[in-house]
């Protein structure tokens, strides 16, 4: 595959965050991790760039090991002492070493592409932490894992996209840049839903209700276990905690109400005037990337055309209240049982036809004319078409006609 | 205390977790919703040109693509097999095996219509349709393949190429058996010749009375008779050895186009009697005496369909068939 400058810088950012992370686990667990220090884990970059580009360009490995040299002592004057200097050196090495190696395998791009593997990495690194106790460093491998989430995310669409390129850039009228301004949008689509997940889950509260949910299973294995029959007292989580409140200012601190007003809104209007234009920048990056991507003369001869919303079709619906609504109680009326026993001695003989009137379909269901007849069809037309409801006595008697033979 | 800070560690490593989790199902959700919704309200439509193309001529193509959601497609391949007797040429994306496979790329915006037309050489006579269409497209993250097939109905009809010349004129003129008869004996009521005066022989029906009007004596009307040709064509594409003589054939298809062209232009009924067989049907073509414009599309597409792969009856059986068509004319 063609290098990729995308890529690259994708490649650049996997193996600095990869390095960093390692090199951060190191000084917090000296205790020499403090502004200063992270701030310097910045400058590997330079050096990661250096090698990178001398190990595919350079031919001799002189150039190799000489570039290694100057950043070795450069980044051992660097620290302030002895082991923040050998934490550097070793981010150096680590480097020299994974270049050489690539060059003497042969493999350029083995160590140099993001992965989701690399993450088990940034999980052992953030338990670690948690382990030893220092919550800040933990919370930076949050940041850190997420981040490197999305950049896996990222090199591997990119890897994909220059693969299909690959595949079918000899087609022709292949279309390209197209191809790229849709990838690219959908990219940023499942990016927004991948941060917005990866917020939103952790305050769904999952985390307690799963955490509860073990615990009440550990004390049953342990009330299994050991016997006993009645579960062990619930522990009172946090009854520190509980008692402890916010601390609230002093009054010999209390700044002017008018000032501390005028601050709060400043502070609101900047915020929101930030936010805004975050939004608005995103909102702008995105129609710029949808025009690009819906523009109308295509590079390759097609036509394009836009659609109408207007083209689909209304759909209309029967508002409710003018549908025809059964009641629960409805089908114990005198009316409802009259035509229920009609339709029942009707269709003893088979379904009548929808089209036929009663006449008709008494008729068909073989019922001979007489008295009987007459009084079961005036009954049930009573019940049908009537304007006065029919009564318990009407509806005993239907009973009894429906059970009536009229042969 | 030692149980509060080990409950505290696991809902720091399950933030993690979750975290993680969150990015999943974030992969999963899209990924899903884009295998479901992707052919919704997508239209894929092939069409030939409506016009017919004569062997040797250029026709075209046309690929309609639709799409009536908002879900936006960054790649969509479009594939169909056509017959090989078409050209695409070089640089269109086909691959010639026992069909020509095409398959087209494209990129389509939500609520978009794409058109493409796609130029062709037609290189052999022949009846061509295009009846499925493979739809392919890439998941979200480009990774997994998804597809559907859609159905297609779409033919092209390549009549016989024309023959150059014009020795053929005498030559139908001759098989035709049509002669210039100075015989009248049956007239034409519309073919109008003149008019001449009357005499104890005509009948009444005959006498032009506005002309006896403004004349003062009885005149009458004079009629042409005119001479109407039919003409049945037989084409045999027999081959009576192993040997398959398709050159010829396609000679005698081509004659046969030409032939019908001249007479119907004239204005004469011709019909086809062959045992060359359907391309679709599998049976032997055959077409009754007709004139005018549609019996010459009739005519040329039931030549286009003949397909001479396919094994022909003996022509003297085809003839024996037909014979109550043949004596009734």
């Amino acid at each position: 595959m063609k290098e990729d400058r995308v890529l690259k810088i994708y490649g650049f950012l996997h193996l600095w965050l990869f390095t960093v992370g390692i090199l951060l686990v190191l000084l917090d667990v000296g205790g020499l991790l403090d502004r200063e220090s992270a701030g310097k884990l910045l400058f590997l970059f330079l050096p990661l760039l250096v090698f990178r580009e001398v190990s595919v360009r350079g031919k001799k490995i002189w150039s190799y090991l000489g570039v290694a040299v100057l950043f070795g002592c450069a980044f051992w004057f660097l620290g302030r002492n002895r082991g923040e200097s050998m934490c550097l050196l070793l981010g150096i090495c680590f480097f020299i070493f994974l270049f050489f190696y690539e060059r003497v395998s042969g493999n350029r791009e083995g160590f140099f592409r993001p992965s989701y593997g690399c993450i088990a990495a940034f999980v052992l690194e953030y338990v670690f932490c948690l382990v030893c106790g220092s919550e800040k460093v933990s919370g930076i491998f949050l940041i850190l894992t997420g981040c490197y989430w999305l950049l896996a995310l990222w090199g591997k669409n990119r890897e994909r996209f220059l693969k299909y390129c690959e595949d079918y850039e000899n087609l022709y009228r292949f279309p390209r840049q197209r191809i790229a301004y849709g990838n690219r949008l959908m990219l940023i689509f499942l990016t927004g839903l991948t941060v917005g997940c990866m917020f939103f889950l952790p305050f769904l509260g999952i985390d307690r209700c799963v955490w509860a949910v073990l615990n009440l299973l550990r004390r049953i294995l342990a009330m299994l276990l050991s016997g006993s029959r009645e579960a062990e007292a619930p522990e009172r989580l946090f009854p520190e905690d509980m008692g402890f409140q916010p601390m609230m200012l002093e009054p010999a601190q209390k700044a002017s109400p008018l000032l501390e007003a005028i601050w709060k809104i400043l502070e609101r209007i900047c915020t929101v005037a930030v936010a805004a234009a975050a939004i608005a920048g995103c909102c702008a990056f995105l129609y710029w990337i949808y025009k690009k991507y819906n523009n109308q003369t295509a590079e390759n001869g097609d036509i394009l055309e836009k659609l109408d919303k207007s083209g689909k079709e209304k759909r209309e619906s029967l508002k409710l209240q003018n549908r025809f609504r059964r009641s629960f109680f409805s089908g114990w009326s005198p009316n409802s049982r009259i035509r229920k026993y009609y339709r029942q001695k009707i269709c003893r003989n088979g379904k009548p036809a929808e089209t036929n009137t009663p006449w008709e379909m008494e008729e068909q269901a073989g019922m001979t004319a007489g008295k009987d007849r007459e009084e079961f069809h005036k009954l049930y037309e009573q019940a049908r078409y009537g304007n006065v409801p029919c009564t318990q006595e009407d509806a005993r008697r239907m009973k009894g006609l429906e059970r009536v033979d009229f042969l | 205390m030692k149980s509060r800070c080990l409950q505290r560690n696991g809902e720091d490593k399950m933030i993690l977790l979750l975290i993680l989790a969150g990015g999943i199902l974030a992969q999963i959700l899209a990924e899903k919703y884009y295998q479901k919704n992707w052919a919704r309200g997508l239209k894929v439509e092939v069409r030939f040109q409506e016009e017919p193309v004569r062997q040797g001529g250029e026709g075209f193509l046309m690929e309609i693509i639709e799409n009536e959601k908002g879900l936006f497609l960054p790649v969509l391949q479009a594939g169909f097999a056509v017959s090989r007797n078409l050209s695409f040429g070089q640089e269109e994306n086909t691959s010639v095996s026992d069909q020509s496979y095409k398959r087209d790329i494209f990129s389509v915006m939500g609520r978009q219509r794409i058109i493409r037309k796609i130029p062709f050489r037609t290189l052999e006579r022949g009846y061509y349709e295009i009846q499925k269409i493979d739809l392919v497209t890439r998941g979200i993250l480009l990774a997994d393949e998804h597809y559907e097939t859609l159905l297609c109905n779409t033919y092209l009809y390549v009549y016989p190429k024309k023959i150059s010349g014009e020795k053929w004129e005498t030559l139908f003129r001759r098989i035709s058996g049509v002669y210039e008869s100075r015989k009248r004996l049956l007239e034409d009521p519309f073919q109008f010749r003149g008019i001449r005066e009357y005499t104890p022989e005509d009948p009444m029906n005959k006498i032009n009375w506005k002309a006896s009007a403004r004349t003062g004596s009885l005149m009458v009307n004079q009629l042409n008779s005119a001479v109407s040709g039919n003409v049945c064509i037989l084409l045999d594409v027999e081959d009576e050895t192993v040997w398959k003589y398709e050159e010829i054939h396609e000679e005698g298809i081509r004659l046969a186009a030409a032939a019908a062209e001249y007479f119907l232009s004239r204005g004469i009924e011709t019909g086809l009697i062959t045992n060359g067989r359907d391309c679709k049907e599998k049976s032997e073509l055959f077409l009754p005496g007709q004139s005018g414009r549609s019996q010459e599309a009739k005519f040329l597409q039931c030549l286009s369909r003949i397909d001479l792969r396919q094994k022909s009856g003996k022509f003297s059986d085809c003839l024996e068939r037909k014979k109550e068509f043949l004596t009734a004319k």
